[in-house]
């Protein structure tokens, strides 16, 4: 488990490659294999993957670029490079680069990368890459469409009788995929064939290719190796006791984690209190920065490291987490998880199935997750990324398998409260406008990006729309920290040239922010279901004083959806001398799946019809 | 300093020397972090900042430059000589941090640990740079804590090339960092890379010191433009140069729109050379003020003498020279006379405008969409050329070197800086021609050169400009005019139709015509090469377009198809242009896009662009019970509108060039509906930096309304910034108006 790596790194690859050339270069061939071999005493298993992958110009010439990433566990051994059938190996400038990316400070990964010229519509050309995987759990999977559209791929695995292994097979439904089995005196030979992929789609807000793609997964669970056979993950346990194994060579030094425990708790005289200060003081005062070299991709540092330094990943973070804990006598444990981008659960015994760790703590009955990295979510809150997901603890010896809870949208609450009188052409009044749960953490992530010098005005302008004309003043912010529960922004403001008047009639429209207003999926374009960043509760309320004299013409009829995954309602009601208008918006699951595309997209019609229906205040 | 050694404030030349062996490097590092920790510098004592930074991201308290340079002799092979250059350039900073912004601004450092390379015959020539680094850490409590650079990562590690990062340890919210980089490099003696020193950028400074001790075998030049102080120059007993800038109380560089950095901020320009280059002056061992006017002149001239060497003898633009040739006498039989001077003026630059951008070559790659609108060419070579085809032709011309209004005036110039070229036709129509990319315009002076005074060459032939002959060359100095607002004019005309209907929606109809220097984004942002290559062509009257000359030729057959089908596939983006369009103007993209055209390239002779799209806006009306609010101020584009914090402004403002928008609107009025709110839609405001104007009323069942924006000059003081936001207000507040559509 390497902190959120392995995804960046698929993203990434898929990144490099135009979308406009995507029908103008396929690749007619890509033949893959995997030979196991006898390694050394170090490295006693390895496995020989080759690839040969042919790219053909049907349009126009152009040329693509060519991605490869490798590692201290998985190297490049050799690359060839063909156009048009020449061999141009030497003549092509191979770039070979540390890969860095957002969040990732220092990693053993590298990335080979060249310009591979397609020279003529028609022509082909082609490339072939041998790598060594130096301890078979390192092995990544196979996924059959590529970046652009594949015509013939074909995986074929050689596994000898001195290796047991187990293929899955994910989202083979839908694509053209076949398998074959030989078995020559104990060798066995499986090939998968897949013809006419389309090219992975590329979308944002989508949960990731692991639950779209189809692919295999080759698990090696053990080997026999002079007369001794090797352990890899046959199961679960086997792969707890992997990561089991390198905690215990982490090397915490427990008096000096004692006695920055005391130090935070100082003063604070329930369990409840010493365990947030614990909690808040980690996620507050470490910096997130990941160093995924080598086996530091999955062994923790050591917690005295990660106070010192004042910096660490997932796996610091939380290991930090847990020894400021048990170091006050609380039972405190490291949990692998895997996050919402990852498809499979840890009845696959793989390190794919992995990509965070966080720490799960016991008290009176109750298991709280605690995830430093988010750097600015409450107590007992969870980020979208891990809820409902399948973590991994640690028991001693013994491993459980815990849920993290799922919470109601209601966790992450924003909501807006006005009061507004009129004033000539202009609304002024006060608002309330109150956030929670992620809502509240990318708020103050936003806030906390922005210098200080100039966050009055950032924040006047996040609250304004950027609108001139929405002046905000007195802006008082209170539970501003991510311990103090649902924060609350409250101010005064003039918002000049929002009221129409014509002649005895007023026109007003309450609505400032119309929220999801054109928010609509292209369904003709968008393949992958849409995910919401996080599941949300958004209520919006103006009340507006009616000026002596007037009154509302008809009010428009409220608006109402239910639906599975979300909710809309939005109404006027009359009260003596004011008229209140409300809407609620439940996104219930952050998951919008295709099949509902077009209910959303109605909602979204009937949302902006209401939009566009003002108030008419009249004099009789 | 996250990103690349540290250099944010500075585009500054950086190198180091290197030596070799890794105990070499450590212990170097050791004695440079001795040297710098011991150097008691006044300016880096004490940890107090005054209160009125207390609201900063983060403060400055000490900065300081130094920059030695020492030539020594050494042995070698080389038939190069055997001097070489030991040159050492140190930053140090010391910062206090008081957000997480700044603290993620300067936790990281970067840097090129190691680089070596050797070249030259023998490999005698080499260039080794190393870089140093050193940090401590000033906590709340006044403890300080020297940081491990044991815990640097490498990030690349060849054999002679080692790139590390350092993330620093306990870092956080309320300390003070005060760290250096120190490059060492080794190298054959050679002219420096120019340096220039920011003296004002993201955060406030107290003090700033730049030093410099430069062997006498050096000339220093260099300029310190708009107030930054000046060098106090001194020599030790060896005739070594020194120089020194001391200040304090830099204030952070304002970022407004509309500025030019190379004219506002205080910048010291340096350059540390061996003379014989360009220019002539050139003293070793001094350090002089930068070049002058007279000094600009000689090295262009003599560069241009290059150019007419190759022009004369025919290895410079021989085809370019036939292919012009060719279409003249294609003029002279279509006109069936002598062409007229101005005919002749464009021939030449569109003939060659045409020759150099739009038909390509076979080995040419295969752009499809609009990557061909950005292309470039060199510009001061396509400009001499025009000047030499002129005189070919009898036309009489100067050649004009300047400086864009975003780089530093002519005065600020340095001698490494390359003025560009204009050409001025002199005489009952003036012409001022230079090439501005693909649809560059015969005549057009782009928004960066107007208003810049340059330093003019007028010869009298090429061979007098190549033998150098003073009598008949002339130098003086031209002003490029300044376009006036009328020059630069976008209009658009809309016909509005309004369905009123439980879902109200709004069709449009709406037509642009952009002149001058509004043109080129437009151009750049909605044309397919496919089509205004059709379009020059035809102007060119060539008889076959490349696709046909492709097609003809075996080898290249195959290309005319790949092209095709390159067009055919930028044919499908076509359309994301205009919505986008629409989308900018609008800040809200259509419900539907009906039809989109573009009706005329620009290309020709003063011809303006002009396109027209038919689409639906569904936000621009609101029902009111039986009436409907007609948003009419949106259907004027998005205004600029100046934030809260940028309403007080110091700095001059640098308008890309004078310009007018025009919003002609004819809405129709639906049957049964009246129009209330007309009268408050006229509105004037103006004055001598620009105005905004709208006039509205009803004519039959017609709503004409008719606004007018107006930016006046291209450059306005800072004085006259509330002036400007009087008209730039009223045109923004104009987007809020709003119509009542009442029912009968």
């Amino acid at each position: 488990m390497r902190c959120i790596l392995y995804l960046v790194l698929i993203l990434a690859v898929h990144a490099v490659y135009s979308q406009s050339d995507s029908k103008n270069i396929t690749i007619s061939s890509l033949k893959e294999k995997i030979d196991f071999e006898k390694g050394d005493a170090i490295n006693p298993v390895l496995i020989k993957h080759s690839s040969e992958t042919i790219y053909t110009c049907n349009e126009f010439r152009t040329s693509t670029q060519v991605v490869e990433f490798y590692n201290d566990q998985a190297g490049i051994d050799d690359v060839e490079i063909f156009v048009s059938d020449k061999r141009v190996t030497k003549s092509t400038n191979i770039r070979n680069e540390a890969y860095s990316s957002e969040g990732i400070f220092y990693s053993d990964q590298k990335v080979v990368y060249f310009n591979l010229p397609l020279e003529k519509k028609g022509n082909s050309s082609e490339v072939r890459i041998k790598k060594t995987i130096k301890d078979p759990r390192y092995l990544s999977e196979f996924y059959f469409d590529q970046e652009y559209p594949v015509l013939f791929h074909q995986v074929t695995m050689v596994i000898p009788a001195w290796v047991t292994t187990e293929i899955k097979e994910f989202n083979f439904s839908g694509f053209q995929i076949t398998k074959s089995t030989e078995d020559h005196s104990g060798t066995k030979t499986i090939v998968y064939t897949a013809t006419n992929l389309p090219a992975i789609p590329r979308e944002n807000a989508s949960l990731g290719i692991t639950y779209t793609s189809p692919h295999i997964m080759l698990i090696t669970k053990e080997a026999t190796v002079n007369g001794s056979t090797i352990t890899y993950f046959k199961n679960t346990a086997d792969q707890y006791n992997w990561y089991a194994s390198l905690v215990k060579q982490i090397g915490n030094d427990d008096t000096a984690i004692k006695a920055k425990a005391l130090e935070i708790v100082q003063g604070k005289t329930t369990d409840m209190e010493k365990i947030k200060a614990i909690y808040f003081w980690v996620q507050q005062n470490i910096r997130y920065l990941a160093f995924e070299n080598g086996i530091a991709g999955f062994k923790p540092e050591k917690a005295q490291e990660v106070m010192r330094k004042k910096y660490g990943d997932c796996k610091g973070m939380a290991n930090l987490t847990k020894c400021l804990l048990t170091s006050l006598g609380f039972d405190a444990r490291l949990c692998w998880i895997g996050t919402n981008h990852i498809a499979y659960d840890y009845s696959i015994p793989s390190l794919s199935v992995d990509n965070h760790m966080i720490c799960a703590l016991n008290y009176k009955g109750k298991t709280y997750f605690l995830d430093a990295t988010e750097t600015n979510i409450g107590f007992d809150e969870y980020a979208e990324r891990i809820q409902g997901r399948e973590a991994l603890v640690e028991d001693g010896a013994n491993y459980k398998l815990v849920h993290v809870p799922t919470t109601m949208n209601l966790q992450n609450a924003e909501s807006e409260t006005r009061v507004l009188q009129i004033d000539g052409t202009s609304f002024k009044g006060t608002a309330t406008q109150t956030y929670s749960g992620e809502s509240k953490e990318y708020l103050l992530s936003g806030i906390e990006s922005v210098k200080k010098d100039k966050l009055e005005t950032a924040i006047h302008n996040y609250l304004n729309d950027g609108k001139k004309d929405y002046e905000i003043s007195d802006l008082v912010m209170t539970n501003s920290k991510p311990d103090e529960g649902k924060m609350t922004l409250k101010y005064n403001l003039v918002h000049k040239n929002a009221v129409s008047v014509f002649g005895n009639e007023i026109y007003v429209d309450l609505d400032f922010r119309k929220s999801y207003s054109g928010f609509k999926i292209d369904t003709a374009k968008r393949k992958l279901d849409y995910l919401f960043p996080f599941k949300f509760n958004d209520i919006t309320e103006t009340t507006l004083q009616v000026p002596d004299g007037y009154q509302a013409q008809s009010l428009p009829a409220s608006y109402i959806v239910q639906h599975p995954v979300f909710d809309i309602k939005v109404s006027y009601t009359k009260q003596p001398g004011k008229i209140i208008y409300r809407k609620e918006i439940n996104v219930k699951q952050a998951l919008l799946k295709k099949q509902y595309f077009s209910d959303w997209n109605k909602a979204m019609d009937g949302l902006n019809d209401f939009y566009n229906n003002q108030l008419t205040l009249s004099k009789p | 300093m996250k990103r690349a050694s540290a250099f944010l404030l500075t585009i500054c030349f950086f190198s180091s020397a290197i030596w070799a062996q890794n105990s070499d490097y450590d212990k170097i590092a050791t004695g440079l972090k001795t040297e710098i920790w011991g150097s008691k510098d006044p300016d880096f004592e004490g940890n107090t900042v005054p209160d009125q930074y207390k609201n900063e991201s983060a403060i400055i308290l000490a900065k300081r430059y130094n920059i030695d340079a020492k030539i020594k002799k050494h042995f070698s092979l080389s038939v190069y000589g055997n001097k070489e250059i030991i040159f050492k350039y140190l930053i140090r900073q010391k910062v206090l941090l008081q957000d997480k912004s700044a603290l993620e601004d300067f936790s990281e450092i970067s840097y090129n640990k190691i680089n070596k390379s050797s070249f030259g015959l023998l490999f005698a020539k080499h260039d080794d740079l190393s870089t140093y680094i050193g940090a401590r850490v000033y906590k709340k409590d006044g403890t300080m804590k020297e940081v491990l650079l044991s815990e640097a990562v490498l990030v690349k590690d060849e054999k002679n090339k080692k790139d590390e990062k350092l993330a620093i340890s306990d870092l956080e919210v309320g300390d003070i960092l005060d760290y250096y980089i120190v490059s060492l490099e080794k190298r054959e003696m050679s002219n420096l890379d120019p340096m220039q020193f920011l003296l004002a950028g993201e955060y406030p400074i107290l003090k700033l010191s730049l030093q410099g001790n430069i062997d006498k075998r050096y000339a220093v030049e260099y300029k310190c433009l708009n107030g930054a102080p000046d060098l106090k120059i001194s020599k030790d007993e060896d005739g070594d140069m020194q120089f020194t800038i001391k200040t304090t109380d830099l204030s952070k560089f304002p970022v407004y729109k509309w500025i030019s950095p190379y004219r506002q901020a205080k910048i010291v320009r340096l350059n540390i050379s061996l003379c014989g280059g360009l220019y002539s002056r050139c003293e070793a061992g001094e350090v002089t003020k930068g070049i002058t006017e007279d000094e600009i002149y000689n090295a262009q001239k003599n560069k241009l003498r290059n150019i007419a060497l190759g022009y004369i003898q025919g290895t410079f633009a021989k085809e370019e020279k036939n292919y012009v040739k060719e279409n003249i006498k294609l003029l002279k039989k279509r006109l069936g006379k002598e062409p007229s001077k101005d005919s002749l003026i464009y021939t030449i630059f569109n003939s060659l405008r045409y020759y150099g951008y739009y038909s390509p070559e076979a080995n040419d790659k295969i752009y499809p969409g609009k990557s061909k609108n950005e292309a470039s060419m060199p510009s001061n070579l396509f400009n001499a050329l025009v000047c030499f085809i002129l005189k070919d032709y009898g036309i009489e011309n100067e050649l004009i070197f300047y400086s864009s209004r975003y780089m530093p005036k002519i005065g600020d110039l340095m001698s490494y800086d390359q003025p560009l070229y204009m050409v001025h036709v002199n005489g009952a129509k003036s012409y001022y021609l230079t090439d501005d990319g693909i649809f560059s315009e015969c005549g057009l002076v782009p928004g960066y050169a107007e208003g810049e005074k340059g330093v003019t060459l007028e010869f009298h032939d090429i061979k007098a400009l190549y033998y150098n002959k003073s009598k008949y060359m002339d130098q003086g100095t031209s002003k490029i005019p300044i376009s006036k607002a009328d020059k630069n004019m976008q209009t658009e005309d809309l016909k509005v139709s309004l369905a009123l209907t439980a879902t109200p929606t709004a069709s449009v109809d709406r037509k642009i015509n952009a002149t001058g220097l509004l043109k080129e984004d437009l151009q750049k942002s909605l044309m397919l090469y496919e089509d205004y290559y059709q379009v020059a062509w035809k102007q060119q009257g060539e008889e076959k377009t490349f696709i046909q000359v492709f097609a003809d030729r075996g080898k290249t057959r195959s290309l005319s198809e790949e092209w095709q089908n390159s067009f055919t596939k930028s044919r499908e983006t076509y359309k994301d242009g205009f919505i986008e369009n629409l989308k900018d103007a609008y800040n809200s993209e259509p419900k539907e896009l009906i039809s989109y055209k573009v009706d005329k390239t620009g290309l020709g002779i003063n011809e303006p662009f002009m396109f027209s799209t038919k689409f639906v806006m569904q936000d621009w009306l609101k029902k009111a019970g039986n009436n409907f609010i007609f948003e009419i101020g949106k259907a004027i584009d998005l205004q600029f509108q100046i934030n809260e914090e940028d309403r007080k402004r110091s700095i001059d403002i640098y308008e890309p060039f004078a310009r007018t928008y025009e919003f002609d609107l004819a809405v129709e009025i639906p049957a049964g509906f009246s129009v209330e709110g007309v009268d408050a839609l006229n509105k004037k405001v103006g004055n001598e930096c620009g105005s905004f104007t709208s006039t509205a009323s009803i004519q039959g069942n017609q709503l004409i309304v008719s606004v007018k924006k107006e930016y006046t000059n291209n450059f306005e003081p800072a004085a006259n910034w509330p002036k400007l936001m009087l008209f730039i207000d009223a045109a923004s507040d104009f987007n809020s108006a709003k119509v009542l559509l009442k029912k009968k």
